[in-house]
């Protein structure tokens, strides 16, 4: 006992010396890290010949409202003449933060609304050889006074048809403010005897076989702006159908296979060499429906499922051009029957809700089942209790979404008909 | 060296023997990796290593200074000296072989110089550090062992002080 009291005493203090040099040890360093990184960075940069030489900032001179926020971006041209995206690379500040701040990475945040000066602030980015550029941006809430639609690619001219042009403007304030070239809070029409298409972003797909005048128009509440632009197929020299990034003429697949095709332009040699990608403008049909199934719109434009065997021939269309390939479909199955759902015969939802109703196919072999909402002729027979739509088109997970209207009940019955043969089903809307 | 490490050190040292059973001793060649902006420089160091253990664990105390000094472009690299106190969690030695993984804290004082325009300057770089080591005992001198472990001396956001060193370590 007496001998064991100081070892267990000793054992304690050293236990008991452990976190004081925890504390003693575990203070901060003193140290430049930051500064070290940045020569590090600079004298790479030095040695590589990519040190920046010249800052350009983009997707300034534009109007937020307090509460938004911008992204900018710039780019610098190096010491081998060569230009980079240098956004990350600067360091981002705002000449009044109590108006507008700006990270690091170069994301404005308008923070409060400014009749002072039209609420301009001045945006600098600077690289760590102190090479510098300056953007401006403006934050207030006074209305728009005016629409300067324009032509940004291409920036002047006709357009070629199938190929993507966009469109942008400048917008005028009542305090004299001018944004440059932006769609910001704006949306488009297009007249409505064009087939064309505009979407959010300003981007215009044409597809017209002759010389089209699209007339744009932007609107920002009731103020609107116009612009009128020619979509020529003139100069579209060819259309070929991609598989697999390589043109191609012949697809063989097998039944419930499930293949991506894009489309691709080319323009005569003296206007451009550049090989288009004209998925956008571009529309999918077949010589037989029953071989395939082809989706036309949609993220997914330009899925092919393989649905029953034969042979049928793709035909990609735009600007008066096609693109053509075969595609011999191989298998043995025969469609037996189709299934809504999990089969049962009536499905009761709430007013307002919606339901899913899924098509399988089922066939007498390999495979067994495939879902063909999709391709089905879907038949409301006549109510009007639902709002519907086809889903995840392109996939295997597409279905005809019916969603009840507000206040209605009552019943239905939804038929689909696929490949000769019929299934359905009562939906009661309680 | 910064003095409360030395105080560290001095009460580490005078409670140990109530806890060790067993004291060694090491001698390693290190190479450094210093990672700074995506460049790095190694320059090659030596450490000595002494420690107290008792029931597979172990307070081991390591001091690193280089050798000789590397360069990322103009910049010198000079990792003068580096001081650590370590916990040593140690594997049962099975025929011969164990494996240790250390925790610690580690003082770093690295010099760079380089043209005026660039970075010259002495800094400290201290924090967490960690290592894991296995060892093989020499045949015929089983109270000497070969040593081959990975460090990391400091890391934070720009830089990092890490590597490999092979060394002996002598328990006595």
């Amino acid at each position: 006992m007496n001998s064991k009291l100081p070892n267990n005493f000793q054992e304690l203090s050293f236990l008991a010396v452990l976190p004081v040099c925890i504390v003693l040890t575990g203070c901060g360093s003193d140290n430049n890290s930051d500064e070290l990184a940045k020569a590090v960075t600079l004298e790479s940069q030095r040695a590589q010949g990519t040190i920046i030489e010249t800052v350009t900032i983009h997707q300034d001179n534009i109007r937020l409202k307090a509460g938004e926020t911008h992204q900018l971006s710039a780019s610098g041209v190096d010491s081998n003449n060569e230009t980079r995206d240098i956004t990350n690379e600067l360091t981002w500040e705002s000449s009044d933060i109590s108006i507008a701040t700006v990270n690091s990475a170069g994301l404005i945040t308008a923070v409060a609304n400014s009749n002072v000066n039209q609420g301009i602030v001045t945006i600098t980015g600077t690289t760590i050889n102190d090479i510098s550029g300056e953007g401006e941006i403006s934050v207030s809430d006074v209305a728009v006074a005016s629409i300067n639609l324009k032509q940004k690619t291409p920036s002047s001219g006709s357009i070629n048809t199938c190929i993507d042009a966009y469109i942008s403007a400048d917008i005028g304030f009542e305090d004299g403010y001018t944004s440059l070239d932006t769609i910001k809070d704006m949306s488009f029409s297009l007249n409505s005897d064009s087939n064309a298409v505009i979407t959010s972003e300003g981007a215009l797909y044409t597809s017209a076989k002759e010389l089209e005048r699209v007339t744009i128009t932007g609107h920002i509440e009731d103020i609107t702006g116009q612009l009128t632009v020619a979509a020529d197929p003139v100069n579209l020299e060819s259309l070929d159908v991609l598989y697999g990034e390589e043109i191609t003429k012949l697809v063989t697949l097998n039944i419930g296979e499930r293949i991506q095709v894009n489309g691709q332009a080319s323009l005569a040699q003296n206007v451009s060499t550049e090989l288009h990608n004209i998925d956008n403008s571009i529309s999918w049909s077949q010589e037989n429906d029953e071989i395939t199934g082809i989706t036309n719109s949609g993220v997914n434009k330009g899925s092919i499922i393989a649905l029953s065997p034969g042979v049928t021939t793709l035909i990609g269309s735009c600007g008066g051009k096609e693109a053509k390939a075969t595609i011999e479909v191989k298998g043995e199955s025969t469609l037996d029957s189709l299934v809504i759902n999990d089969g049962n015969d009536v499905i009761t939802l709430e007013s307002s809700e919606s339901i899913e109703l899924v098509l399988t196919a089922n066939y007498s072999s390999e495979p067994k089942s495939l879902n063909v909402s999709e391709f089905a002729q879907w038949n409301l027979n006549g109510s009007e209790l639902f709002n519907v739509e086809l889903t995840a088109l392109g996939t295997d997970q597409a279905s005809y979404k019916l969603t009840s209207s507000a206040n209605n009940t009552g019943s239905a019955i939804i038929s689909a008909t696929y490949g000769n043969l019929i299934s359905s089903v009562r939906i009661n809307v309680e | 060296m910064n003095i409360k490490f030395l105080i560290s050190f001095f009460l580490l040292t005078y409670t140990a023997p109530c806890f060790s059973d067993t004291y060694y001793a090491g001698v390693d060649y290190a190479m450094p990796d210093i990672k700074v902006s995506g460049e790095s420089a190694k320059p090659a160091a030596t450490a000595v290593r002494f420690g107290a253990s008792n029931n597979n664990m172990a307070f081991e105390l390591q001091y690193l200074t280089s050798n000789e000094t590397d360069n990322i472009y103009n910049l010198e690299f000079d990792l003068k000296q580096s001081a650590g106190l370590y916990f040593v969690a140690q594997s049962d030695i099975r025929d011969g072989f164990g494996i240790n993984v250390s925790l610690g804290y580690s003082m770093n004082e690295m010099d760079v110089s380089g043209p005026s325009s660039t970075y010259n300057g002495t800094d400290h770089y201290d924090g967490f550090s960690w290592r894991i080591a296995a060892h093989q005992q020499i045949p015929y001198l089983e109270q000497a062992q070969i040593r081959l472990a990975y460090q990391s001396l400091y890391k934070d956001s720009n830089i990092e002080i890490s590597g490999f060193s092979l060394g002996i370590t002598y328990q006595f």
